[in-house]
């Protein structure tokens, strides 16, 4: 690694320390607002979460957008029959990148292992066949101080924290870091 | 080589705290096998035949010489001695105890390597050029948009439940040396009319039960569009992707049933909804990584010429193992993993170290690992390589024997792969000892050698390939020709029923001699046979 | 007549029913009728200290005692067939 490489990566590193420090104290204020329970085995992942059963629960075969009009429903389901079928979590991301913003609920098959990634791809509850303790769900939920992708909760991709770009928001915050043409 | 920062740091540490406290979990009886299963295989651990198997990402097949001194201290600290270099440029330890496991993770991560996404259906470790940085012929450099891909699918929000695993290689030249067109996706650098950077994309290819050769999805991506094109294949996939069939599940199958076209179409929709969300990386983090594959400090003004002293041992290996460098004075070493008498792939912590010493004298420090299971020096200066010979030779290293028929693939087979019908490396031994004393005169000859129809050995890409099945509960071996996987890549054909061991490495001998009557001047065996066709070959094996 | 083997969870190696207790050697292997074989696979399938359960076909050796007749459990005993030297001393998987 030359000099400059040094260099320019001791400054990515600060920012990124900094940026991580940042996070772990978002991931803290997360982990105390939630997860939390609700009626009927329903554990809610972030703020969004609404008791009370889904209007419509999309299948894992079913196109989401095929259906119309979803921004009228406080709670759409998204089905996991079997947990290794992920069709859900592009479910989930799709109904986030079009605005969605009531509460996306994972149903079905799903346990601890899976939430944070679930609570990544914008589910904002889950109703798991098997309870899950939510302060288990809370470690699990705060175990990675920082993704290499943004998530549809929010939470922001590595580049962005290394070099500040960005209002600090996933995909679903359209912050448009995109750009054509030649790099590097 | 890349160099972690405080995330990626982070990232590695708290998933082996996680492994260690689901290990500590499994260990107690708090998690039965069922449930710990998909977690320790998230984690490359598998249970194999004789023991727990950890395959080690080594991501694009690059090591600095601490690194493999770590792989070497795992061998002898947590294994039995050696490792396995794998097809995919991994690792492979056979001998792990999982109560030590999360001990063997935390070395690893001391020296920025890991084992997550080395199994399971999500998208695994990132395969490269070996010779990327370094190839006379290179349009650009392929790490650091591997690097930039590597981070993109670790613990990605979407596609860490797929269908089923997902494989991703890149090439920076015209000359395919990572098989790019059997992988799920295979990209391919290139400079557009402009002379702006993008890439050539090909997704659908693959081994295993049903080979194909990927087609060509997208002429010219621009660089910038790198992430959100590959977000755009990953959903379709993911979406539309076969579950009902666990032979049907891989992304080769879908674009099969819809068609290169209607598939390209697909995406291009899809691209054009992601590209405008931010998934791309900013300019500044392309070239933040780009920086870490800087050049060397490359010395100028070296004399290129390099002198045998009338060595016809060295003289044989420099013409067999070296490759030309783009920088006047420097060249490329090709380490062979396969010596005779010795395993494919193989290598003791000895012979770790020591080509660990040897990057650090001689190359900058760096070592690669390619996809024949050979191991590279990339940047060794032409007054250096009898040094390098010498240090090579002193451990067992020094057989000059690059693409030729001695240089066999071969997956684990039944010696150690619990899925395997048939064992590849005795087999791989037989016809590299069988084979050796005219393989100068044979020339060219790329034979691999899987265990069974998953194809981990590349049997489909064979000139010559062998595939063992389970023919009425004994081994049983088939004889494939005319695969390739460069960039004349094709698929080879079952030549007609198969062989015992004994028997097959007798049939590869007579193909050989099919070879050496019918060639023309210049031909290589795969040539020949595509010139000639099965017909010869079949006469000679069954006739 | 079978064998019942299996890997132990903790340090993955390989195991074989001794008739009170696991062993790692093929030679303390019991063959075992059907009835009891499965009655002893879902047993220790419960207990969970041993992964990979499975009833292997057996056959009486060349010194009397039962061996794996696949090559496939005859490796699992003996150890990699290119690696003697990593091997069970004094078996053979031939
Ligand atoms: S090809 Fe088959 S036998 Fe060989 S390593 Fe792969 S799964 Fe195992």
């Amino acid at each position: 690694m030359g000099e400059a490489a040094v260099a320019e990566a001791a400054v990515a590193k600060a920012v990124a320390e900094a940026a991580v420090a940042e996070t772990a104290a978002v991931a803290a204020a997360v982990a105390e607002a939630g997860p939390r329970l609700l009626d009927g085995g329903i554990l809610a992942l972030d703020p969004r979460a609404r008791a009370g059963a889904p209007e419509l629960v999309i299948a894992p075969g079913e196109d989401v957008r095929a259906h119309g009009g979803l921004g009228n429903l406080a709670v759409i389901g998204v089905a996991f029959p079997r947990f290794r079928d992920g069709r859900g979590y592009s479910s989930a991301r799709i109904l986030r990148e079009s605005g969605f913003a009531g509460d996306v609920r994972a149903v079905g098959d799903v346990t601890l292992d899976q939430l944070l990634f679930l609570k990544r791809a914008g589910f904002s509850s889950v109703a798991p066949e098997r309870p899950i303790d939510p302060a288990a769900a809370a470690v699990a939920l705060a175990r990675f101080p920082a993704f290499y992708q943004g998530g549809a909760d929010g939470s922001v991709p590595a580049f962005a924290l290394r070099h500040g770009t960005g209002s600090g928001r996933g995909p679903a915050g359209r912050n448009g870091t995109g750009h054509d043409g030649a790099a590097g | 080589m890349y160099r972690y920062d405080a995330i990626d740091r982070a990232l590695v540490d708290a998933r082996v705290a996680e492994f260690r406290d689901q290990v500590a979990r499994r260990l107690s009886g708090a998690l039965d096998e069922d449930h710990f299963k998909p977690l320790r295989l998230k984690n490359g651990l598998y249970l194999q035949l004789h023991a727990y198997m950890l395959r080690v990402a080594i991501p694009y097949g690059t090591l600095s010489s601490r690194q493999l001194r770590m792989l070497a201290h795992v061998a002898r600290r947590y294994d039995r001695g050696y490792g396995h270099f794998t097809t995919r440029q991994n690792i492979q330890y056979n001998w792990i105890r999982l109560e030590e496991a999360p001990d063997l993770l935390a070395d690893l991560a001391s020296v920025e390597m890991h084992a997550m996404q080395t199994s399971g259906n999500c998208i695994r470790n990132i395969s490269a050029d070996q010779y990327a940085g370094a190839a006379a012929d290179e349009v650009a450099d392929p790490r650091p948009w591997a690097e930039l891909l590597r981070q993109w699918s670790t613990l990605h929000p979407e596609f860490s439940y797929l269908p089923r695993k997902f494989k991703i290689a890149l090439t920076g030249s015209a000359a395919d040396r990572a098989a790019i067109r059997f992988h799920d996706i295979g990209l391919q650098l290139v400079r557009g009319p402009d002379g702006a950077l993008g890439f050539r994309v090909f997704v659908g290819g693959g081994m295993g039960r049903t080979p194909f050769v990927a087609p060509l999805i997208r002429d010219f991506l621009p660089a910038g569009a790198f992430l959100s094109y590959m977000e755009a294949i990953l959903r379709v996939y993911n979406r539309f992707g076969r579950r009902d069939n666990i032979y049907k599940a891989r992304i080769k199958i879908l674009v099969h049933d819809l068609g290169a076209e209607e598939f390209a179409r697909a995406v291009e929709a899809e691209h054009a909804h992601l590209r405008t969300l931010g998934i791309d990386a900013p300019e500044a983090e392309v070239e933040r990584i780009a920086a870490f594959f800087a050049d060397p400090p490359f010395e100028t003004g070296l004399a290129d010429a390099v002198e045998d002293g009338g060595d016809p041992a060295f003289a044989a290996w420099l013409a067999r193992q070296v490759e030309p460098h783009r920088v006047p004075g420097y060249r490329i070493v090709n380490v062979s993993l396969k010596p005779a008498g010795g395993i494919p792939g193989d290598a003791s912590a000895e012979q770790m170290e020591a080509v660990a010493d040897l990057a650090e004298r001689f190359s900058f420090d760096e070592v690669r690992v390619t996809h024949a299971q050979n191991l590279v020096l990339p940047h060794v200066r032409a007054a250096d390589l009898r040094a390098v010979y010498e240090g090579l030779a002193a451990v067992g290293l020094a057989a000059a024997n690059l693409g030729l028929a001695s240089d066999v693939i071969a997956c684990p087979g039944l010696d150690y792969c619990t899925l395997a019908n048939a064992r590849s490396i005795p087999v791989a031994m037989a016809v590299a000892d069988r084979l050796r004393p005219r393989e100068a005169e044979l020339g060219e000859l790329k034979i691999k050698v899987s265990g069974c129809i998953n194809a981990c050995g590349h049997h489909h890409a064979g000139h010559i390939g062998i595939l063992g099945v389970d023919r009425k509960g004994t081994e049983n071996y088939q004889l494939l020709l005319g695969g390739s996987g460069a960039e004349d890549a094709s698929i080879a054909q079952i030549l007609g029923p198969g062989f015992t061991a004994d028997g097959v490495v007798d049939a590869v001998a007579k193909v050989t001699e099919v070879y050496l009557r019918e060639r023309r001047s210049g031909e290589r065996f795969l040539d020949t046979f595509r010139r000639i066709g099965a017909q010869p070959f079949k006469e000679a094996v069954y006739g | 007549m079978r064998l019942l083997t299996g890997n132990v969870s903790r340090t993955g190696e390989v195991v074989w029913w001794a008739g009170d207790r696991w062993s790692p050697d093929v030679a303390d292997a019991v063959g075992l009728e059907p009835a009891e074989g499965e009655a002893l696979l879902a047993r220790e399938a419960v207990a969970e200290k041993v992964n990979d359960l499975a009833l292997v076909e057996a056959e009486p050796g060349p010194d009397g005692r039962p061996r794996p007749r696949h090559i496939r459990e005859r490796i699992r005993a003996f150890g990699p067939t290119v690696r003697p030297d990593l091997g069970r001393p004094g078996r053979d998987w031939r």
